[in-house]
C-alpha cells in the first residue's frame, strides 16, 4: 500500500508543529519495533509516513507565505524542537480570520490586517491541493471560523478532524450534514495521548468501580502557551468547560462537585502543563480517603501523538466509503465525541473498526 | 480591670470577622490553648481583652443581626468553631460605595436601610481601632472609612490590599493627625503568602538562585468569587508579585495569586507550589507543595496579634504607619523586608527596643 494521505491543516500552532515535527521523527519506524510515544506504528493499512501535510492556513504574518518547514518556529509558537524538518515546498497561506484571534490576543497572534491581506478560498484550496484530511487546530473559542473551515470541507469533498471545542461531530445540525455527503467526520476537542482528561477519567472510574463514594473533585490545568493565554478570558472558553467536564462527569451516574478547567496563565511555563488532579471521598464504612495528583507534560506533542491516529482512521473511513461522525474514533480519542464511552472500552471499539469489524 | 479592654469596630462582617471573633470567644473558652500562640500577651493585653463595639456591613442578612449571628449568615463559610455569646453590637449598614463586584452583586442583596454615619458611630461606641476587612477592589469604600478613621482619630488596620499604609499621602495624613495606621492587605498566621516566601527565604540564604516559582491557590470563599474579576485579580496579583520581587530580584519567573473560585470548597483554601532554584554547579532543586488551610481562621490568627500591637502604639502615642507592625501581619507592608526580620523588628517594637 503506497497511497499518501494528504492532510490540511488549519491553525500552524504547537499542536500543528508538534505533528509536523513527528511526521519527520518518525518517518522510518520500524513498525515489528517497540516505538517510544506512539501508539499505532501502522494504523489499519497505513504507516505513519504515509501521512504528508499538503497545505496550511494561518492568520500570523510571521508565519503566512513561509515554508512550513520555517513557519512552525515561528512566534508566539513555543513547542519543542524535537526534530528537524527539512524545507517541504509547501507555503503558509492566510485563511479566513472570522472569529479566530480574540482581542486580546491580536499582537500575540500577528493576525494579519484584512484591509492589505484577502483570505484564500479554502473550499478551492483543498480541492486544488488534492486535500483528503483537514485537521482544525485552530484556537479555542473560534467558533464561526470552525464552521466556515468545516463548510469548506464538506464542498471539497475533504474528511474532517476537529482538535477544538467547537462542536461539530457532536453536532447534530452538522453531524448529519457530514452523514449525508457520507463524509468522515471526527471531533471534538482532542483528548490528548496522557492527559489531564483521560487520566481524570480513569482515576473517577476506578473510584465509582471500586464503590468510592466522590465527595468533590477537581482538576486545575496551569500552562504558558497561547492556548492558556487565549482562555484567559472565560468567554472564550464556554465550550471548552463543557467539553472538559462533560468528559468526566459523564463517568459518574450521580453529581459531584466538580470544577474543571484552565485555571491559570503563567507564562514561563512555555509548552509545558501542569495539571493537579484532586478527588475526595468515602470508601468502607464512610472513612475519608483522597487522591492528588501532579501531571507535568509538554502540552502540544502530547496532542499530536493522538492526531497522527485521527487521520488515518478517517482514511480508512473514506477507503470503506464511511460518511458522518466516527463514534469508536471520535469517543477514545476526543473530548467531546457524539457519545461518550469509557476509555477501556472505545479502545476495543478503534481497534475493531481499524480491523473493519465494525464500520464506524 | 476596665483599661485592659481595647474597643475595636469592623468594617465587613465577612469570613475574617467570623474568625476574629469566634477566636475571642473562643480563647476566653478554653484558657489552655492561650499558650499556644505565638503572643499569649502582648503587654498587659490577652486575645480575650479584644472588645467589638461596632459592625458595618451591607449585606441585608446581616445588617440589623447582633454580629455574633451575622457573623454565621450562611454566606459566610468559616465554619463555626463555638457558640459566640450575644454581643449587644448591631451591625449597621456603612458606605456602599464600590464595595460590591459584579460577582458579588449576583450573591449579595444590598440593604435597604439608610447608611449611617460613620464618624458619629465611631464616635459614640468609643471606638479605638478601625479594621477595614472590606472585599478586594473595593477602593473608595477603603477610603471613606480611612477618612473617618483619621476625623475621629481612631487607629486603622487595612486587611484589603487598596494601598493606606503604604500610599505615602495617607501615610502622611494620618502622622500629621497623631493617628497610627496599619497595613496593607493582611497575611495569613501559616498562608501560601508567608510559606511561599519562608522557602524562598530559606533557598537565598543557602546560595541557592531561584529561577522560576509559582504559588497558585483556588479556593471557596466569597473573597475569591470577588478576585476572579479580572482587574482585582489582577490587581491582588500585583500587589504579592511586587513583595516577592522586592525581595528576590526582578529577573525571577513569578506567578503567585489565585486562580480560580471552587464553590465547594468552602472555607478551604488548596495551594500548589512550585519552585525552580540552580544550587551548586547549577545543579536543579526542585520544590513541589500543596498546601491546605481555612481562610477565616488563618487571618484572624494574625489580626488578633495585630489589633493589640496597635493598641500598644497608641499607648504609646504613636502616629503614621508602625512598620514593625506592618511588616510582621501585612503583604504590602510599606517597608517590606524578610518574614525572619519582621518578626524580629515585632518583638522587639512590643519590648521598647524598635519605636516604629
Amino acid at each position: 500500500m503506497s497511497k499518501k494521505i494528504r492532510v490540511a491543516i488549519a491553525g500552524l500552532g504547537n499542536c500543528a508543529s508538534a505533528l509536523v515535527q513527528g511526521l519527520e521523527y518518525y518517518k522510518n519506524a520500524d513498525e515489528n519495533d517497540f516505538i517510544p510515544g506512539i501508539m499505532h506504528v501502522k494504523f489499519g493499512d497505513y504507516h505513519l509516513s504515509d501521512i504528508e501535510i499538503a497545505t496550511v492556513f494561518e492568520v500570523n504574518t510571521k508565519k503566512i507565505g513561509k515554508d512550513i518547514s520555517e513557519a512552525i518556529w515561528q512566534k508566539p509558537n513555543v513547542c519543542k524542537k524535537f526534530s528537524d524538518v527539512p524545507h517541504k515546498g509547501i507555503e503558509v497561506l492566510p485563511g479566513p480570520i472570522k472569529d479566530g484571534v480574540a482581542p486580546h490576543m491580536k499582537k500575540s497572534f500577528h493576525c494579519y490586517d484584512e484591509s492589505s491581506m484577502k483570505a484564500v478560498n479554502v473550499a478551492e484550496i483543498l480541492k486544488e491541493k488534492d486535500v483528503d484530511v483537514l485537521i482544525n487546530f485552530l484556537p479555542v473559542g473560534s467558533e464561526n471560523a470552525t464552521r466556515a473551515y468545516a463548510q469548506a470541507a464538506l464542498d471539497a469533498n475533504v474528511a474532517l478532524a476537529n482538535g477544538i471545542p467547537a462542536f461539530i461531530a457532536s453536532n447534530e445540525e452538522w453531524g448529519r450534514k457530514f452523514t449525508d455527503k457520507n463524509i468522515p467526520v471526527a471531533g471534538d476537542d482532542i483528548k490528548s495521548q496522557l492527559g489531564a482528561t483521560i487520566l481524570h477519567r480513569m482515576l473517577v472510574s476506578l473510584a465509582h468501580d471500586r464503590g468510592i463514594k466522590m465527595d468533590e473533585t477537581f482538576q486545575l490545568n496551569i500552562g504558558g502557551n497561547t492556548d492558556f493565554e487565549n482562555m484567559k478570558k472565560e468567554y472564550r472558553l464556554t465550550t471548552k468547560r463543557i467539553s472538559k467536564t462533560e468528559a468526566v462527569t459523564s463517568m459518574i451516574p450521580y453529581e459531584v462537585p466538580t470544577r474543571i478547567g484552565p485555571s491559570d496563565y503563567v507564562p514561563f511555563l512555555e509548552d509545558e502543563k501542569i495539571c493537579y488532579l484532586w478527588l475526595k471521598g468515602k470508601n468502607f464504612g464512610e472513612q475519608p480517603l483522597s487522591v492528588q495528583l501532579k501531571l507535568s507534560v509538554q502540552d502540544s506533542p502530547n496532542s499530536a501523538g493522538v492526531m497522527i491516529d485521527v487521520v488515518r482512521s478517517l482514511k480508512i473511513a473514506q477507503d470503506r466509503n464511511i460518511g458522518g461522525p466516527l463514534i469508536s474514533v471520535s469517543s477514545y480519542f476526543f473530548k467531546h465525541p457524539p457519545k461518550q464511552i469509557h476509555d477501556s472500552q472505545a479502545k476495543e471499539l478503534v481497534e475493531k473498526f481499524i480491523r473493519g469489524e465494525i464500520t464506524n | 480591670m476596665k483599661e485592659d479592654i481595647i474597643k475595636i469596630a469592623i468594617a465587613g462582617v465577612g469570613n475574617i470577622a467570623s474568625g476574629l471573633i469566634q477566636g475571642i470567644d473562643y480563647l476566653e473558652t478554653y484558657e489552655e490553648k492561650r499558650n499556644k500562640l505565638l503572643h499569649p500577651k502582648i503587654s498587659s493585653y490577652e486575645v480575650k481583652n479584644i472588645e467589638i463595639v461596632a459592625a458595618f456591613d451591607v449585606d441585608k442578612e446581616k445588617v440589623g443581626k447582633d454580629v455574633s449571628e451575622a457573623i454565621f449568615a450562611p454566606i459566610n463559610s468559616t465554619p463555626k468553631f463555638i457558640d459566640v455569646d450575644q454581643k449587644n453590637v448591631t451591625v449597621v449598614k456603612g458606605p456602599l460605595k464600590d464595595g460590591l463586584s459584579g460577582h458579588l452583586q449576583e450573591v449579595i442583596k444590598v440593604s435597604e436601610n439608610p447608611e449611617v454615619d460613620v464618624v458619629k458611630i465611631l464616635q459614640e461606641s468609643g471606638t479605638e481601632i478601625l479594621i477595614c476587612a472590606l472585599p478586594t477592589g473595593a477602593e473608595e469604600a477603603v477610603k471613606t472609612y480611612a477618612q473617618a478613621a483619621l476625623e475621629t482619630e481612631v487607629a486603622f488596620i487595612n486587611c484589603t490590599p487598596t494601598l493606606i499604609a503604604s500610599n505615602p499621602e495617607w501615610a502622611r495624613k494620618f502622622k500629621k493627625s497623631n493617628v497610627c495606621l496599619i497595613g496593607d492587605d493582611l497575611q495569613s498566621l501559616a498562608g501560601g503568602t508567608v510559606l511561599h516566601k519562608g522557602f524562598l527565604d530559606v533557598l537565598k540564604e543557602q546560595g541557592v538562585k531561584i529561577k522560576d516559582t509559582y504559588q497558585l491557590d483556588v479556593a471557596g470563599g466569597l473573597e475569591t468569587l470577588n478576585t476572579l474579576d479580572d482587574e482585582r485579580k489582577q490587581y491582588k496579583r500585583e500587589v504579592k508579585e511586587r513583595t516577592i520581587k522586592e525581595s528576590f530580584g526582578n529577573d525571577i519567573n513569578l506567578a503567585s495569586g489565585t486562580s480560580d473560585y471552587l464553590e465547594f470548597l468552602g472555607n478551604r483554601r488548596i495551594g500548589h507550589f512550585w519552585i525552580l532554584g540552580e544550587g551548586f554547579m547549577d545543579m536543579p532543586i526542585k520544590i513541589d507543595i500543596r498546601l491546605e488551610t481555612l481562610d477565616g481562621p488563618n487571618a484572624a490568627g494574625t489580626l488578633v496579634d495585630v489589633i493589640r500591637a496597635t493598641k500598644l502604639a497608641i499607648n504609646r502615642a504613636g502616629s503614621g504607619p508602625i512598620s514593625s507592625i506592618c511588616a510582621y501581619g501585612f503583604k504590602a507592608p510599606p517597608v517590606t523586608t524578610t518574614r525572619h526580620i519582621a518578626h524580629q523588628w515585632f518583638n522587639e517594637y512590643l519590648e521598647g527596643i524598635r519605636t516604629e
